[in-house]
């Protein structure tokens, strides 16, 4: 038989790093580096069965006595487990007798889902070939990684919600610049034909084109800003004039039961911001409302000069606000409503579109504001759009000079034409070609005007925009056929409408609009 | 390099610079989401290409980048999710560096191809620390620097980081404590 292996202090700490020397009374006699690396009151003289128990419930009257299972295990191949008294730590190995009558117990820590997460323990509390460590390395970097997948998720979430954000704002700039640039570029063709036939009006017809296509280039710059195409510095607007001069645009979203009043009191304030931009949250928000309002009901824009700034934002004391106030009357919000409105981890609501406030908020706090909703229950709903104020740009606004009315028959031989466009530029623009071309043009700049021309007047051709504020020219084209069923139509738009609410025998007429194509379809009206 | 590193860098450029310092890193370098996996191990060429455009809008020369990163990268990790295992490696220096080749293996467990160095306590005093490093990649000594300089912060240590002596693969560091 061969003689016993003699293990010294140092070796066995580190096969067991939790080893524990006891004497035949059961008090420590020695203890390993877990122990000593650490203030315990596991020191030689101390009685093990103060120390440890054999149940993971301290208290538990019923557990068998330490010592007397000790000595039972001496020798034995089974396993012993005991528990510290005063620490969530637990230790496991097995038991040896000494040969002065002791113990030794060759113990281990038992890795615990808690071990790394704020027991103090290192890994050098476990022995070299203790798998433990791996284990709870393994579990630990499972955990960041599941933290990080969360992360993900949460990050993605948003960015969904930005570009479905994004996607929003786009379209409905899309939407404003299509008809605008139209418009534009009909007042440009227009006014190039004029200029080409009538030398005298060449000032006029030059200030119309410049006036266009300044505002052309400022479509041109909303959108490189929106897409981040290249850094755009966006110079000063101002707000009133900006809302005022975009009013019936605005207004254009909301059905005839709504009335829409605007109540500038920012003066000459200026926000920086993109003025397409501009008019397009405040569309938005007026579209909410709309949403929101099923009986109709009145809205009512005001701007004013604020120094007060709301919780969210960061600015310096001292800053000014412009706010832009939209109050509703329809019925109010809960306090829900408008969390989930502005919630960027909202994507979309219940029973329909995205809530399109959120762009709102994600727009004026990227101009440096923020949004307040203050929901008014029963009464209405008042949001406040604060945007910092800006000086505004020492440059002027083109003045533009109002298109000649000079009539040089042509070809129109005077047949009469009532002409509606809510566009200034593009009715005066419009009403001078053909006027030039021949005929006897009447303008009007909304359905209700077109109505008034219609009872005082006879005509022989309704040519109406399609895109108008309240009374769009579709529902313009279809009163007028029902009273006058003699008049011909034609339709002018940047968009093809509906088919299902156009007639057949309606002609529709594409914008920019080709003089060609116009001169032709009138004269086959 | 593994994708903690990118995060690491990521985070610290926006700490410093903004989002928008970091999306143009990103552009720059073709970087997307998919590079951003921590436990993902990508080609050196991306980590360095990051590395150097960060330095650039950082104003930093890249061997001063890297030293900051490395500073920071303990400073990262410790508040992320990873900082248990940090916690579990050591909560002093002496036994954090004498720990970390440990803490590698069991990484490289579940990371097969990373190529992960080595750390050695070789002589250690009340003042004074002398750790070996190993690694089959070169050109990182800034880096390390930066991290032994971030294990001081960590351990609310104060002390400078030198180079004592370079060989091949090995380059060993002085680790001056500013104890009483």
């Amino acid at each position: 038989m061969k003689a016993a292996v003699t293990l010294r202090e140092s070796q066995l700490g580190a096969l067991f790093r939790a080893f524990i020397k006891v004497d035949r009374c059961f008090f420590v006699v020695a203890a390993g580096p877990f122990f000593l690396s650490r203030e315990t009151a596991v020191v030689p003289g101390a009685a093990l069965a103060e120390l440890f128990t054999l149940r993971h419930d301290r208290d538990d009257e019923q557990a068998p006595a330490l010592c007397e299972a000790i000595a039972a295990m001496a020798d034995t191949p089974e396993r012993l487990e005991i528990f510290c008294r005063t620490k969530n730590i637990r230790l496991a190995g097995i038991t040896f007798s000494t040969e002065d009558g002791g113990f030794l117990l060759a113990l281990n820590i038992v890795p615990e889902d808690f071990i790394i997460e704020g027991q103090g323990l290192t890994i050098s509390d476990f022995s070299q070939i203790d798998a433990s460590v791996p284990a709870l390395t393994l579990i630990g970097m499972q955990r960041a990684l599941l933290a990080e997948a969360r992360e993900a998720a949460i990050d993605l979430a948003k960015a969904q919600s930005q570009a479905m954000d994004l996607l929003e704002r786009t379209q409905r700039l899309g939407r404003y610049i299509v008809h605008d640039l139209t418009n534009y570029l009909s007042i440009i063709r227009l006014n190039v034909a004029n200029l080409a036939r009538s030398a005298g009006n060449a000032e006029t017809s030059r200030a119309a084109i410049e006036a266009a296509t300044r505002h052309v280039g400022d479509l041109v710059l909303s959108l490189e800003r929106l897409t981040g195409h290249r850094d755009v510095e966006v110079t000063p607007i101002p707000v009133d004039q900006t809302i005022r001069s975009n009013l019936a645009f605005i207004a254009a979203s909301l059905p005839a039961d709504f009335t829409l009043d605007f109540i500038g009191g920012a003066a000459q304030a200026a926000v920086r911001a993109g003025r397409t931009e501009l008019i397009t949250m405040l569309t938005n928000v007026i579209v909410q409302a709309r949403a929101a309002m099923v009986e109709g009901g009145a809205i009512t824009i005001s701007t004013y000069c604020s120094s007060e700034k709301l919780p969210t934002m960061g600015a310096s004391a001292d800053e000014r606000w412009i706010v832009i106030r939209i109050l509703h009357d329809g019925p109010g919000f809960d306090e829900d409503t408008v969390r989930l409105m502005l919630d960027p981890t909202m994507s979309v609501q219940h029973d329909g579109p995205d809530f399109p406030l959120r762009s709102v908020r994600t727009w004026a706090r990227s101009a440096g504001g923020d949004v307040r909703i203050a929901p008014l229950p029963g009464v209405g709903t008042d949001i406040c759009i604060h945007l910092p104020v800006s000086d505004l740009s020492e440059e002027p606004e083109l003045a533009v000079a109002p298109l000649p009315r000079r009539a040089e028959p042509h070809t129109g031989a005077n047949r009469r034409v009532l002409v509606v466009e809510d566009e200034i530029h593009a009715l005066d623009a419009m009403i001078e070609i053909l006027r030039l071309e021949g005929y006897a043009a009447t303008p009007a700049s909304n359905a209700a005007e077109a109505m008034d021309a219609l009872h005082a007047d006879q005509f022989d051709i309704l040519l109406t925009d399609v895109v108008m504020p309240e009374r769009s020219g579709v529902e313009l084209a279809n009163e007028v056929e029902a009273r006058h069923p003699g008049m011909g139509i034609i339709l002018m738009s940047g968009y093809l409408p509906d088919e299902s609410q156009l007639q057949p025998h309606w002609h529709m007429l594409r914008k920019p609009i080709d003089l060609r194509l116009l001169s032709k379809t009138l004269a086959a009206t | 390099m593994y994708g903690m590193a990118h995060r690491a860098l990521r985070q610290m450029m926006i700490d410093r610079l903004g989002p928008a310092a970091w999306a143009k890193v990103e552009r720059e370098t073709a970087t997307g989401p998919a590079d951003l996996i921590s436990l993902c191990v990508y080609d050196d060429s991306k980590t360095i290409a990051l590395i150097a455009a960060s330095a650039d809008k950082l104003g930093l020369s890249f061997d001063d980048a890297l030293r900051v990163f490395g500073r920071y990268w303990v400073q990262f990790a410790e508040l992320s999710s990873f900082g248990p295992i940090m916690d579990f490696t050591g909560q002093d220096i002496v036994t954090f560096i004498n720990n970390l080749d440990r803490m590698h293996r069991s990484v490289v467990l579940a990371m097969p191809d990373a190529r992960v160095p080595s750390f050695t306590l070789l002589d250690e005093t009340r003042q004074n620390l002398r750790v070996r490093y190993r690694s089959d990649r070169t050109g990182l000594e800034a880096f390390v620097i930066g991290l032994l300089e971030g294990l001081l912060d960590r351990m609310n240590e104060k002390g400078t980081v030198e180079v004592m002596a370079r060989a091949g693969n090995t380059i060993d560091f002085a680790i001056h404590l500013d104890r009483n």
